[in-house]
């Protein structure tokens, strides 16, 4: 086995995912399959190669430190399960 | 008038001659949009309000004097590309209300040429999947076939241009999401070179590979989006500055490399006839050169490809926790309400390639997945580097089937991921690739060839759909009922 229940369980907790028992079973089943799949990788000859990470070759982008308009708080809180004028309302975080 | 089967340069032309209005644009198309719609299921959602924004403005502009390049075009975009004010759901439950914040790079620059947006199309829950199948709305049905997939993960953006619903539209390309689609629909389809197109208002899937591109029924019609759509974008940080020039020589011979892996077993036959086929009118009749070419790596392309678009999926969907935006399911504390959100929002799929990222990123295995498949992109990119010093373009298959039945393999995840064997590399290289129709298969279900170029190349590849637009593949419209 690749991907056994346990490492669903594991996984899961790491991606805040929760499944009941059967879909752990089916996710390991799943899961089983595509990690056996991606193997394939090990065997590809590449220890002389460095990662290649972006099609493109990334640079700063650098300019004055000039204020700009941002998006309004009204519209950044419109899509918000619920908020007050200022601040998204969220479960307590300190219990 | 009927202008319904126009090609985008007609209506073009007819809007900047005054002999239609933008709102009778408006009217015919959003008519017949919401009338066919009904039968394919393209559309994750039509907005008349909007599209009568759009006609009023260029109205504005058009007594102005100005001629906008996209006049009056009726276009549809994926619903992964945010508009202010306006629903962005990316299909799926997590997003259902969600409307974007902005207006992404590209639909500003849809509305600064005078396009009318008509809505947005459905696709696979985040870009995750082949068939739009995995859309939390409805499944989008292949106006060629309805009991057939329109492709996915932009299967409402080929469907609607296949269906005659709209000449053009956008959609985006992370693994073949745009080439794919446009094959098993019978029109064209564009994934530009990554860094062509700002992705600045594209919703994440993976970011080293996603890219927004185009659809259309010819070339022409797809240069014409292509050229507005392509630019570099301060507010996309990977976006190049290379202007786009597609003027290319139309007397060069032009070297095409056949890999011969992409022939190889796996390749249903109808698509291997359509694409020989193509290949020999483009020998004849098009001042090309063909030389047989080899990419070894290829074996190796999907699973590289789902180990780095899973890593970098499970690190852009991490935002989805029902707080700041989304669809909150409330649990007994705050970490149980990210799990309950996400566990609720998110689809089968999307779990899936979340949990593979998760993993190959995990503690004790990101050398050997993560680190691994980064030095397996980079023996495909030098694979690709090798054949550009012998060819000008590469030219294969697209999909290796030419039809994909509904409801077919659901419970096996794996089946679809090997439909992407010829489009990922492109993704993973960074390189354009185009998909053209090269004619139909046995049961009547359209095959797509496609051409792959050197990065930034667009030029060649689209000069290449020119010379093949006498093969007779154009411009083809599926009879809705």
């Amino acid at each position: 086995m690749n991907f056994t229940e346990d490492n669903v369980r594991e996984v899961a907790a790491l991606a805040r995912l929760k499944f009941d028992d059967k879909k752990i079973a089916s996710m390991a089943e799943q899961m089983d399959k595509i990690v056996g799949y991606v193997q394939l990788i090990q065997d590809a000859p590449v220890d002389d190669l460095e990662p290649f990470i972006y099609p493109t070759e990334l640079t700063n982008v650098l300019r004055e430190d000039i204020p700009q308009e941002s998006l309004a708080t009204v519209d950044v809180l419109a899509n918000c399960h619920k908020a007050d004028e200022h601040f998204f309302y969220v479960p307590p975080v300190i219990e | 008038m009927n202008l319904i089967n126009l090609t985008a340069q007609e209506i073009k032309t007819k809007v900047l001659n005054l002999e239609i209005s933008p709102l009778d644009i408006v009217e015919q198309f959003l008519n017949n949009i919401e009338q066919k719609d009904k039968t394919i299921g393209a559309f994750a959602h039509i907005d008349r309000e909007y599209a009568e924004i759009c006609a009023n403005d260029l109205e504005i502009r058009l007594k102005k004097g100005e001629k906008p390049a996209l006049a009056g075009i009726p276009i549809a975009i994926k619903d992964n590309i945010s508009r202010k004010g306006y629903l962005t759901t990316c299909c799926s439950l997590s997003l259902k209300d969600y409307k974007g914040v902005y207006d992404a790079t590209v639909v500003s620059k849809l509305r600064e040429a005078g396009a009318i947006i008509v809505g947005t199309t459905n696709m696979d829950e985040f870009a995750m999947g082949s068939s739009c199948e995995n859309s939390a709305l409805h499944p989008t049905k292949n106006p060629w076939d309805l009991n057939y997939s329109p492709g996915g993960s932009s299967g409402g953006s080929a469907a609607c241009v296949a269906g005659g619903l709209v000449p053009l539209s956008l959609g985006s390309d992370t693994g073949g999401s745009i080439r794919q689609p446009a094959s098993l629909c019978g029109v064209l389809g564009l994934k530009p070179s990554y860094g062509r197109v700002s992705r600045y208002g594209l919703v994440a899937f993976a970011s080293s590979l996603d890219q927004i591109g185009s659809f259309a029924r010819n070339y022409q019609d797809l240069n014409l989006l292509t050229e507005v759509i392509s630019g570099y974008d301060k507010k996309d940080s990977t976006s190049v500055q290379k202007d786009l020039n597609l003027n290319f020589d139309k007397d060069k011979t032009i070297t095409v490399g056949i890999p011969e892996e992409y022939f190889s077993d796996g390749l249903n036959t109808d698509v291997r006839i359509k694409v020989e086929e193509a290949l020999d009118y483009l020998t004849k009749n098009a001042n090309v050169k063909t030389i047989p070419i080899s990419l070894p790596s290829l074996k190796y392309a999907i699973a590289t490809y789902y180990v780095i678009a899973t890593a970098e999926a499970s690190s852009n969907l991490g935002r989805y926790d029902g707080m700041h935006y989304g669809t909150r399911f409330d649990g007994e504390n705050l970490t149980d309400s990210f799990c309950q959100s996400r566990t609720n929002g998110f689809g089968d799929e999307v779990q899936r390639r979340i949990m593979l990222g998760s993993y190959v990123l995990s503690s004790g295995y990101y050398d050997a997945y993560y680190v691994k498949a980064l030095k397996v992109r980079r023996l495909i990119a030098n694979d690709f580097q090798d054949a550009f010093t012998k060819c000008d373009v590469i030219i294969g298959p697209t999909s290796p089937i030419a039809g994909l039945k509904l409801n077919e393999d659901v419970d096996d995840p794996m089946s679809k991921f090997l439909l992407d064997i010829y489009t990922v590399s492109a993704n993973l290289v960074g390189l354009p690739g185009l998909s053209v129709p090269c004619g139909f298969g046995d049961k009547n279900h359209p095959i797509g060839l496609q051409i792959i170029g050197n990065s930034f190349d667009e030029a060649c590849i689209l000069e290449l759909a020119r010379r093949f637009e006498n093969a007779g593949h154009n411009n083809k419209i599926a009879e809705i009922a």
